[in-house]
């Protein structure tokens, strides 16, 4: 089981970015007056709140099973990933300052991680 | 690949308001959930069970309430500033929670940890920098 640890992470992590890049498109949608415009907009939503459900039970449940310092450089890396969706699912455009930034935050959260 | 997204002119003050807003709430969560969760242990022996709940749960809902509103702030900013310029700057939050952990429940700061955080300060600053000058352009 323990060998599936690293593959369970990855797979809460991309719900967890899945579900902000489907709340991400259903703000950016505007509600209209039409029910067309209000699925357009509340599909996106329910499935953003689903994935990010299933991240939190996933995360609770990997928080029970493996140690905290364990999981927190995996979560510390939720910028980069959430860098990488954005980018792809969202076509958003990523600077070299940006990155930058990223990977001051990613380090900065890795340091704490490493203080516990 | 799209520029970056300019925000709605009204909605200039919005992102970073809503920004520290968000990540005030959380902070305020993370307290009140970690004051209930403490006091579960120190009454689990002295009362019973309907009394630990009556008690505790105040704490307990007041976390749940403020990440209510936290999740309601979050909703607003993610509306007007791109998801991985709202997601990084969000990243306050870890910047409040442990001076609120210090100065509402007395927790030290080791200096290792106040790096960390500094350097995560450092990151959330060049990335509203980076969109500032983006927003700037537009």
């Amino acid at each position: 089981m323990s060998g599936w640890f690293p593959i369970l992470i990855i797979v809460s992590q991309a719900f967890m970015v899945g579900g902000q890049i489907f709340l991400k498109h259903a703000m950016n949608g505007t509600a209209g007056e039409s029910e067309t415009a209000r699925w357009k907009q509340a599909v996106p939503f329910a499935c953003g709140i689903g994935l990010l459900t299933l991240w939190f039970f996933l995360w609770l449940e990997l928080l029970s099973q493996v140690e905290l310092s364990y999981l927190y450089p995996f979560d510390a890396l939720s910028p980069l990933f959430m860098a990488f969706g954005a980018s792809l699912a969202l076509k958003e455009k990523m600077t070299p300052r940006l990155w930058c930034g990223v990977l001051l935050i990613v380090g900065g959260l890795m340091i704490v991680g490493a203080s516990q | 690949m799209n520029p970056i997204q300019s925000p709605v002119s009204v909605k200039r003050g919005l992102p970073y308001w809503g920004v520290v807003c968000c990540a005030l709430f959380v902070a305020a969560s993370q307290v009140f959930l970690k004051m209930g969760v403490d006091d579960t242990q120190i009454l689990h022996s002295g009362l019973s069970w309907l009394e630990i709940q009556g008690f505790v749960s105040r704490w307990i809902l007041a976390g749940i309430l403020c990440y209510i509103i936290s999740f309601v702030f979050w909703l607003k900013v993610l509306k007007v500033l791109p998801l991985n310029i709202a997601f990084n700057l969000i990243n306050i939050e870890h910047i409040f929670v442990p001076l609120a952990s210090y100065l509402f429940l007395g927790e030290m700061i080791s200096p290792m940890r106040a790096a960390g955080i500094a350097v995560v300060l450092l990151g959330i600053l060049v990335i509203a920098d980076s969109y500032c000058r983006a927003e700037e352009r537009a």
